[in-house]
């Protein structure tokens, strides 16, 4: 009797083990999805730097405006500091590629960096693109190099455009920094300002580390026009001390503006009536415009000046523009960051943004509006509005006005 | 005629702007044995004090005085709690002031912000005159009247004062000068805060020329470096002939031969270096 209990409960627990055996195990936790790496190189410190406080804060608001994931992919920022300096620029982009894992990089700034860049991304297929304008040798590397802004040229010639067809202009004297992209934007100014027959009658190139222009505005020709190009400091010294001089020729910036909020109000009336070119502004007066500046403060605060949060400079907003794009391109592929993929997408799609629609040419040019902002007076507040669109241009110079002007 | 006039108007007053503020330099230099890269930090931070105070309501005087003050206050500070221990160590000044440089660019950076900025002229200044085919700034005449009133002070300050004939006397033997029972480390501290002063003052005098950005102060003590060697540290006259001499050579330069713009003054450099490496009128810096 007592055998037979012994046997019967060992044949229990074998059978319990056995079902225990066959039971399926619990299923593991799911991996966590891999980020979406966002690599930007900043210019915190160095001749950019003026732009800092808004470089931030615009691609973050990209990532809330497409919803902080993609297909259950989280997007992560990663910004390292260039120094607005071309060497630590590749520095900083070897070290987000090979360390941070970059899906993609943006920036920097100044040109010249992100030629350097495009060196050191092209071979490795790394998808670049610009938050500024770019020179076009940069674009013609490789599809993977895009720039929704285009390039400097690009930028000058509806600058130039408007100089005849709007402000009258026949004649025009020219001065800018003797700097690459100084030396890009104003050419393509004239370009396009000689393509509709005016007459450039100068040319002056004062070095970059000018800072008293006296001998040059001594030195400046009568002209219906003055188109000229100066990084920010530059710039405001110039407009500074042309109104000191005397001189009240119309001045047109031949490219972007590279003067702020901050240096308007501090110009004034000497600011009154100068004219820029931008692929984006917060002037601009549209709904969607309105709405973006409503969303930036509303997740910055308040949006004056002074503190710092608004975008007064075209560059703040312009990589709002590139990052929200690339996202939404990412967006297509459900989360794909292949290079190739997401490159074939931007090149083939158009895109949102609170400034209009916005492709790409087959060269990586971004196709877009261009606006003309002019600076005015608006209840004591010396700000930028839109005098003039050009909308779904390339923003690339036309091939037809290329070296229309002179060699000078 | 008139674009001669013009032009040698421009170049006096750049010069003038030179002079005030290498005059600190010159005399740090000359009397101390220091060199203070730090000056044009100092050049920075007096305009950026002096803004200040303008945006506050303050008049434009109170805020270049301001500007002086605050600066000739930092100086001060510089040399008793730093520079004085680097008494004759050349390398180590020169680290040690280019450190405070980057300091405080980056503390003007997160106070002023990246942006360039500007203290406009009293209005009664503000307007130019006709001069022949020409205008020129009433305001850039002010700068040159300054300068002239600023050499006349620190000349006779320097040449008929019995601080003047310490200060001179430190230069040429310090030894024997403290043996006759001076005391020259108060000296030296007073030399320092006046050439700071004289540094903060002429950089809100230069703003609404152009302007105060947080990274300036570099490519201003460049042009400050090139006046001391040029017109000799440690003498008054000596910074202002090479404060006109680089000053106008510049604007004519620019007028004349814009191609080699950037280069005539530093012609006038090699040119003082290879004739007189002690500059136009300057003494030696210290014997040891």
């Amino acid at each position: 009797m007592k055998k037979k209990l012994i046997t019967l409960l060992g044949i229990i627990c074998l059978v319990l083990i056995l079902v225990a055996c066959a039971a399926p195990a619990p299923s593991p936790a799911p991996a966590p999805a891999k980020p979406i790496v966002l690599g930007y190189l900043a210019c915190f410190t160095g001749s950019s730097a003026a732009t800092n406080p808004w470089q931030l804060n615009a691609i973050e608001l990209a990532i809330a405006d497409i919803g902080g994931q993609i297909n259950g992919r989280p997007i992560k920022l990663v910004s390292e500091d260039t120094a607005s300096d071309e060497a630590t620029s590749v520095d900083k982009a070897r070290k987000m590629v090979e360390v941070d894992k970059a899906d993609v990089l943006f920036g920097p700034l100044p040109a010249s960096g992100a030629a350097a860049v495009s060196a050191y991304t092209t071979p490795l297929g790394i998808l670049h693109m610009g938050i500024c304008e770019w020179m076009l040798t940069s674009l013609k590397l490789a599809k993977t190099e895009l720039a929704p802004d285009g390039t400097h040229k690009g930028t000058g010639y509806y600058v130039g455009l408007y100089a005849y067809d709007v402000l009258g202009a026949r004649t025009a004297t020219v001065i800018h920094d003797d700097i690459s992209f100084a030396e890009d934007f104003t050419q393509g100014a004239m370009d396009g300002f000689a393509s509709r027959g005016g007459t450039i009658i100068q040319r002056q190139r004062p070095p970059i580390f000018e800072q008293d222009y006296a001998s040059y505005l001594t030195a400046i020709k009568k002209a219906d026009v003055v188109i000229y190009w100066f990084v920010p400091p530059n710039a405001f010294r110039f407009n500074q001390q042309f109104q000191q001089y005397g001189l009240t020729m119309p001045r047109a910036q031949g490219g972007c503006t590279s003067m702020g909020d901050q240096m308007q109000q501090d110009l004034g009336e000497k600011a009154v009536g100068i004219v820029s070119a931008a692929s984006c502004d917060a002037g601009v007066d549209t709904p969607e415009v309105k709405a973006f500046i409503d969303r930036w403060t509303e997740m910055f605060g308040d949006k004056s000046p002074e503190k710092g949060n608004y975008p007064e400079y075209n560059e703040g907003l312009t990589q709002y523009n590139t990052v929200y794009i690339y996202l939404q391109a990412v967006k297509a592929l459900n989360g794909d960051t292949t290079p190739d993929k997401v490159a074939d997408v931007l090149l083939s799609q158009k895109f949102d943004t609170p400034w209009g629609k916005v492709s790409f040419d087959s060269n990586g040019v971004g196709v877009g509006n261009k606006y003309v902002m002019k600076i005015t007076n608006v209840n004591g507040k010396y700000i930028r509005t839109a005098a003039k669109v050009y909308e779904q241009i390339s923003r690339d110079e036309p091939a037809e006005a290329k070296d229309k002007a002179p060699k000078m | 005629m008139d674009l001669l006039i013009i032009n040698l108007l421009n170049g006096v007053c750049f010069s003038t702007i030179l002079f005030l503020f290498a005059m600190g330099l010159s005399i740090t230099l000359g009397i101390m044995g220091i060199l203070n890269l730090a000056h044009g930090a100092l050049f920075m931070l007096g305009a950026f004090i002096g803004l200040t105070v303008s945006s506050s309501g303050g008049n434009f005087w109170l805020a270049a005085i301001a500007g002086g003050v605050v600066a000739g206050i930092i100086g001060l500070v510089i040399e008793l709690v730093f520079l004085r221990r680097l008494y004759k160590q050349l390398d180590d000044q020169v680290l040690l002031t280019l450190g405070l440089v980057y300091i405080i660019e980056n503390i003007a950076l997160w106070f002023y912000g990246g942006s360039v900025r500007v203290v406009q002229p009293p209005a009664f200044l503000d307007f130019p005159i006709a001069i022949g085919g020409f205008t020129f700034p009433v305001y850039r005449l002010m700068i040159i009247a300054i300068g002239v009133i600023a050499f006349i002070v620190l000349w006779w300050l320097i040449d008929k004062t019995r601080v003047g004939a310490i200060v001179r006397a430190g230069m040429d033997d310090k030894e024997m000068t403290i043996g006759l029972g001076v005391n020259y480390g108060l000296t030296c501290s007073i030399v320092f805060t006046v050439g700071a002063f004289a540094g903060g003052f002429a950089g809100l005098i230069a703003t609404p020329v152009i302007g105060v950005v947080f990274n300036m102060s570099m490519s201003i003590l460049l042009y400050a470096l090139i006046v001391v060697v040029v017109g000799g540290p440690g003498s008054v006259v000596g910074t202002l002939v090479g404060s006109l001499v680089i000053g106008i050579t510049d604007a004519f330069g620019k007028a004349y031969f814009p191609s080699f713009a950037m280069f005539t003054m530093y012609v006038v450099l090699i040119a003082m270096l290879l004739a007189k490496p002690s500059g136009i009128l300057g003494r030696k810096i210290w014997e040891d």
